[in-house]
């Protein structure tokens, strides 16, 4: 078993299997050797590593992608943004959380739940206007109308496709 | 969303086909510019640009030499410079050639057709040259090196049926591999069409085409009266 502390000081006692799905975790394990310590997440809060290790708890087992893979990982993962069933239920979850999921993925290393965090935003802003994405996420219009006329203007050849 | 780390942002984009990469630069200066300097996002607009799709081949290749390749090929489109060229001679001044899915084939029509296949390198196809025997009273043929397919006209005949007191055109046609030059594999080994004509001393020339199961033959005939037929050459079934 091995013991993590949140930013919140919150400890989650996890099997050790569950929580090598993360990278950095796996990596610390391997350097301290067999150890009682409880390991800081200072990143990540409880509430958001709740959800991923109910995460890391259903795909517990499968096969971890190797570092070579990388490259026909990113390929699959450019194919296509299809997501499965469970994973598709389990990030539907308000725009906060799914950002800090995507944070704390990023920062724990673990691949396969990063790679559903940014095709969920990438669907998120697929079909929408620039005006839509803007309200969706917050974003000020930080450009003058004439830059905007001008990246109008580079977008053009695209109109009649 | 601008508050991600750059790689989390730049791996949201690799998921997002270019029209929307489009939309995105009209969002804020941040992600335009983000869009702009993201290898998967520049190879995916300038696919789209060049009205290109990707391979989506296992080619071990990464984004960003896919998108040097890309550039590199447009360049060569713009200036109409080749990457290298070679000379191929005709056999004979009054050779018949076609050139057709990086196929070159060239043929005196009598006895045989040599063959050379172009070389890519974006394909990965290498050069190639070979030789198929022909038939000896071959009229005209057509290539369709995507299903592997050559088509050979023989020269027509004119029949003569003497009891009904009409004559007609005999065409025979031979589907046959390309590359081994024996019957193709999926089809029959001649397929016979009649060719009606109002006078026999007419002079007809003929135009072969290919398109997926389909052939067409057009005969031009001299007074107008000219004929297409749609076979499907597999079965050998007149469709039209």
């Amino acid at each position: 078993m091995v013991h993590l502390v949140t930013s919140d000081n919150v400890e989650f006692v996890v099997d050790k299997e569950v929580v090598e799905r993360s990278v950095l975790i796996k990596n610390m394990l391997e350097d301290v050797g067999e150890t009682d310590q409880s390991i800081p997440l200072a990143n990540v809060s409880s509430a958001v590593l709740r959800k991923v290790i109910e995460y890391c708890e259903h795909h517990r087992g499968e096969p971890l992608p190797s570092a070579d893979a990388d490259q026909n990982q990113d390929e699959t993962r450019k194919r296509t943004t299809d997501i499965s069933e469970w994973d598709q239920k389990f990030i539907t979850v308000d725009q906060e959380m799914l950002f800090e999921i995507i944070l704390a993925a990023n920062y724990l290393d673990i691949k396969s739940l990063l790679d559903v965090g940014c095709k969920t935003v990438a669907n998120m802003i697929k079909g929408k206007t620039p005006d839509e994405i803007r309200r969706l996420f917050n974003i000020v219009n930080d450009f003058t109308p004439e830059e905007e006329a001008q990246i109008k203007k580079e977008n053009e050849w695209a109109e009649d496709r | 969303l601008t508050l991600l780390p750059s790689e989390v942002i730049r791996q949201t984009l690799s998921n997002l086909d270019w029209r929307t990469l489009l939309t995105l630069r009209l969002v804020c200066k941040f992600l335009c510019s983000t869009v702009d300097e993201s290898p998967s996002a520049q190879y995916a607009t300038e696919l789209a640009v060049s009205g290109l799709e990707d391979g989506r081949s296992r080619s071990p290749l990464t984004v960003a030499s896919r998108l040097a390749l890309l550039k590199e090929r447009n360049e060569h489109w713009e200036t109409l410079q080749c990457v290298e060229s070679r000379d191929l001679p005709l056999l004979q001044d009054d050779d018949e050639w076609q050139l057709c899915g990086g196929v070159l084939a060239q043929s005196n029509l009598l006895g045989t057709m040599r063959l050379y296949q172009l070389p890519s390198q974006y394909r990965n196809i290498t050069a190639r040259s070979w030789r198929i025997p022909l038939l000896s009273n071959t009229e005209d043929f057509t290539i369709d090196p995507a299903q592997d397919l050559l088509v050979l006209v023989e020269k027509p005949v004119l029949m003569y049926v003497s009891f009904l007191m009409h004559s007609y055109m005999r065409i025979r046609i031979h589907p046959r591999s390309l590359t081994t030059g024996h019957t193709h594999p999926s089809a029959v080994e001649v397929i016979d069409y009649r060719l009606y004509m109002r006078s026999a001393k007419l002079e007809m020339e003929l135009s072969i085409q290919t398109c997926s199961e389909y052939l067409t033959i057009l005969f031009i005939i001299e007074d107008n009266t000219s004929e297409l037929v749609v076979w499907k050459w597999k079965m050998g079934q007149v469709i039209l």
